[in-house]
């Protein structure tokens, strides 16, 4: 029983260390809290909130649940919340369960964002994303439609069915595709974020429909993976080389080897840094009661566009001639 | 007359044949479904290439499992071999010698957890819930969670290579099976392991030390999953912190119930263990190849695990009833 | 087992763990309002104790089966489920009240079938459990195809948010009432000494004539309608149920009992134990929510600290 309080003295004493590094010196502070810790993809929207932070001179603190569960991001926002803070940024897991807390939030004048996911009917002042979800995902129909010669079957693999930037994407490549008679969308299969599951649906997909020309994959985990069945059913001569196109959104750190091999030749990508940056520059837009204008520049990003109560950093197409120029 | 009929029960009604049972019913539904292409070649190719990982680990699983512990760090254990096998991979270091290592990586992880529950007597429940949180964590922080991939050729032969159309890494889940369950028949630390069981009492009258065991199915366990770890990354070619192994604990405990591992220890074989991998897996490639949603995959699983279960406790009764 | 007189102080063996806690819970209070001024607000309060609740709730019928050695790992799942129960019953325009009546003896069902395979067919409460984890998040994902279950009415949604003396939430409120209720129960009536025996040595409580079977099925079923209780609550917080939904509360849960001295070879807490470890834990999260620790950081600590606790320093006999 002793060695157990010691124990616990131990661990608060150093948080008591920590904590008091963290205290706020009394300027603004702004939370951002992503779908989930881990992901590279956050720690670089981390860099630029931070940077944005730095320039701005307020303090960004950028923390997410440890899984993308919507229960947990809510609390820690609430706990936030009651902390004190003057903006707050989320991406939400749950664009449903979200909306009573935003509300909440600006009740207690607390200006709110959503970046890289929307909650669209909730009161929060702007979504910064990287382009609109319909406009995505008109883009990637787009393209695959044109590429497979607008006939043929296609399948769907998306992370999860709950993340609304994911399904509004989704549900507008469906409505492209739905305009061309020939080509079918034959299944959506999602992978609840875990990369074992995204390759065996890959893999399952492609014995299923023996006839299908084309992968769209909505989030970055999913075209990487069916690229690396596709390249091993065509290395043991299952399938022919080209004979199935994927595309969908990726990122060059874990497409590079396809998109160099050709399995994939374009993937819709974009700097996730932009967006934390951006976010905490909209934050203290809204916190000085400036306006934000279609075509608002930033120091490191430019222009950008303002479509509405949604504001887009731009999405970048990567080939195998930019491949190498990106660090994420 | 009598007494025939309940030592015929009390040998067939055992789990793994029941198991087995199972398995063929199921394969055979999905074969005969309309429009599916579930009963061809590649396609068992495919279950058998996909159920290897999970079968090498499960071989651990059962070892635990019959000392009377179990696991549920074993994801976490994946994520953290085939993370560092990749890491290793990328840095040009030769396939030989990674293997080596994250088989020494996952001894190493095991044999803590195996100190944990052994020595510090914590419950293999709380400890292994414990490290499967710390496990994850400190793998996310290790990686920064960038994804790693793009591995160099020399890497595929791993996860990916066949003879004569057979995945190498099934045939070395079977060589490693037979391998394991053969000691744990014939030889006597095998024997032992059996008789420790999940009791500690007659372990000690037998003069064996059970938590030197104890530790040692972890151990083992771990080195266990330390292979398919790098064979994992071999075959998938990306992994992460944060998407590797995220069901495995989970899918594991339900092969190794299904296989009729008697959880309190003591019971149950490497092959019911793999027969009920094969199941699970026959099961969700079934239900996508039949273009049957596949959100019925875990329920219909669950539910043959409780059926495994229920008819397991029908054999328990049967034996009663020898007076057994 | 019996409590002193209440003139008495109640500090000895069996209490020693309450103590031991309650004072953590202030040494906590202590750290965390001196590293973060906001701690020691009314609204911080209002969001552990929110918060804390749901868990709370089930934390107790959890500890219950602890108490008599058993155990039920299945209750994440279990949560999920009847929030999407719950959630799907609302959508479809069931009455709120009878909703959640309904929900309770979904969750009562649930609890019985558990209770019918630990106790009729002498499965391990581990085993059984591990069973219905799977089946009880498959049936998750079946029933909502993948998406989100969400929509409700206002009205609904506000029972979350309602409070007494705009400082006691609803949820917390009935977590009191379940905790001294539970408690009265183990530690003042027959059904309680019959636990604690049966919790002690199986056997002897067999040899009493202590229903054994009947009272595990009683308490697993307990455990399943507490579920269904919480679902509800937990519903109306967070205005979306999805299949993932209660993921992640086993931990938490487990690590409750633990704290509160539970064990399961032989335990040395009781409900209020259980309890104060429980709101030890919910006061730890919003501490380090607080302090920005990453989340990843928070539950490393939390595997620490269980594995701590949990651990048997004492290495009497080596076997």
């Amino acid at each position: 029983m002793k060695r157990k309080m010691m124990g616990w003295i131990f661990v608060s004493m150093f948080f008591c260390i920590v904590g008091s590094a963290v205290r706020s010196e009394g300027g603004e502070t702004y939370f951002l809290c992503p779908k989930t810790l881990g992901p590279v993809y956050w720690t670089l929207a981390e860099r630029g909130a931070k940077a944005a932070g730095e320039e701005l001179g307020v303090e960004v603190i950028f923390n997410g649940p440890s899984e993308a569960n919507s229960s947990k991001q809510i609390n820690m926002i609430e706990d936030m919340l009651s902390k004190g803070i003057q903006g707050l940024g989320i991406s939400p897991n749950d664009a449903q369960a979200i909306k009573p807390l935003i509300a909440d939030a600006i009740d207690e004048g607390v200006s709110v964002v959503t970046f890289d996911s929307d909650a669209p009917e909730s009161k929060r002042a702007y979504y910064i994303g990287p382009a609109s979800d319909k406009q995505n995902g008109k883009d990637m129909a787009d393209y695959i439609a044109k590429k497979i010669g607008y006939k043929g079957e296609i399948a769907f693999m998306c992370g999860g069915l709950a993340a609304e930037n994911q399904v509004a994407t989704m549900n507008s490549a469906r409505e492209e595709l739905s305009k061309y008679p020939d080509i079918q969308v034959v299944a959506t299969l999602p992978s609840n974020n875990d990369m074992q599951k995204s390759y065996e649906n890959a893999t399952t997909l492609i014995k299923t429909y023996p006839d299908l020309k084309g992968i769209l994959g909505f989030t970055g985990g999913q075209p990487p993976a069916a690229a690396e069945v596709i390249e091993q059913a065509i290395a043991a001569g299952e399938l022919k080389k080209g004979q199935i196109v994927v595309t969908g959104v990726g990122f060059p750190s874990n497409c590079r080897k396809y998109i160099k091999n050709g399995t994939l030749e374009l993937i819709f990508s974009w700097e996730s840094e932009k967006l934390g940056y951006t976010s905490v520059y909209v934050l203290n837009k809204l916190r000085n009661k400036q306006p934000v204008e279609d075509g608002f520049t930033l120091p490191k990003i430019g222009k950008l566009n303002v479509e509405g109560t949604s504001i887009w950093t731009g999405m970048t197409l990567v080939t195998a001639e930019n491949v190498d120029s990106f660090d994420f | 007359m009598n007494a025939q009929i309940h030592q015929l029960k009390a040998r067939f009604l055992r789990q793994e044949y029941i198991v087995t049972l199972f398995t063929i019913m199921v394969v055979f539904v999905f074969s005969v479904l309309p429009g599916s292409n579930f009963y061809s070649l590649p396609n068992f190719r495919i279950i058998l290439s996909q159920a290897a990982i999970n079968g090498i680990c499960v071989i651990g699983l059962t070892l635990c499992l019959i000392m009377g512990g179990i696991d549920f760090s074993m994801g976490a254990v994946l994520a953290v071999c085939a993370c560092f096998s990749g890491i290793l991979v990328n840095r040009g270091v030769p396939v030989f010698a990674v293997l080596a290592a994250s088989v020494l990586t996952g001894m190493l992880c095991g044999a803590a957890n195996g100190f944990l529950i052994a020595y510090l007597r914590i419950a293999p429940i709380i400890a292994t819930l414990a490290s499967m949180y710390v496990l994850r964590g400190l793998c996310a922080i290790a990686t920064g969670g960038v994804w790693i991939s793009d591995f160099p050729e020399t890497f595929k032969w791993p996860g990916q290579s066949t003879y004569g159309g057979i995945p190498m890494h099934f045939v070395l889940w079977l060589v490693l099976a037979f391998a394991v369950q053969f000691t744990l028949n014939n030889f006597n630390i095998g024997r032992k392991f059996y008789a420790a069981g999940g009791n500690p009492e007659s372990a000690r009258l037998f003069g064996i030390d059970y938590a030197a065991y104890r530790l040692s199915a972890y151990a083992a366990s771990g080195a266990l999953i330390g292979l398919s770890g790098t064979i994992y990354a071999s075959m998938v070619g990306t992994v992460s912190a944060d998407t590797t192994g995220l069901n495995t604990s989970g899918d594991l405990l339900a092969a190794a119930l299904i296989g009729g591992v008697h959880i309190n220890g003591g019971k149950g074989n490497v092959f019911g263990a793999g027969i009920g991998v094969l199941l699970m897996r026959i099961i969700r490639n079934g239900l996508i190849i039949s273009k049957i949603s596949e959100h019925w995959a875990d329920a219909v699983t669950g539910a043959i695990i409780v059926l495994a279960l229920v008819l397991s406790s029908l054999e328990k009764f049967s034996q009663r009833e020898q007076g057994g | 087992m019996m409590k002193k007189s209440p003139f008495k102080f109640p500090f000895n063996e069996k209490t020693r763990v309450t103590w031991v806690l309650l004072a953590l819970l202030v040494g906590m209070v202590l750290v965390f309002s001196w590293t973060s001024e906001s701690f020691l607000s009314r609204r911080n309060f209002l969001n552990i104790m929110r918060q804390t609740a749901e868990t709370g709730m089930i934390v107790i019928t959890v500890a219950f089966l602890v108490l008599s050695r058993d155990i039920d790992i299945s209750m994440g799942s279990a949560l999920g489920f009847c929030c999407i129960v719950l959630g799907l019953m609302l959508k479809s325009g069931v009455d709120m009240y009878q909703a959640g009546f309904l929900t309770i003896l979904t969750g009562a069902v649930m609890g019985a079938f558990s209770g019918f395979l630990v106790a009729g067919l002498k499965l391990q409460g581990m085993v059984a459990s591990a069973g219905l984890l799977i089946l009880l998040r498959g049936l998750c994902y079946v029933l909502t195809k993948g998406y989100p279950v969400s929509g409700f009415s206002d009205e609904f949604l506000a029972l979350g948010r309602l409070r007494f003396w705009n400082v006691l939430p609803l949820s917390f409120t009935a977590l009191i009432v379940i905790v001294v209720i539970a408690h009265i129960i183990m530690e003042k009536t027959n059904i309680g000494l019959q636990i604690t025996v049966l919790g002690a040595n199986r056997t002897t409580a067999k040899f009493s004539g202590i229903g054994v079977d009947r009272i595990k099925f009683l308490l697993f079923t307990a455990n399943g309608m507490m579920i269904g209780f919480a679902s509800f609550f937990l519903l109306s917080r967070m205005a979306s149920a999805e299949a993932t939904t209660g993921q992640g509360y086993d931990l938490d849960i487990l690590a409750s009992c633990l704290l509160g001295g539970l064990s399961l070879s032989g335990s040395k807490g009781n409900i209020l134990s259980v309890f104060l470890g429980l709101m030890n834990i919910g006061i730890m999260r919003n501490g380090f929510n607080q302090l920005a620790i990453p989340a990843i950081y928070q539950d490393i600590v939390l595997g620490v600290v269980i594995a701590l606790n949990a651990a048997n320093w004492v290495r009497a006999r080596r076997e």
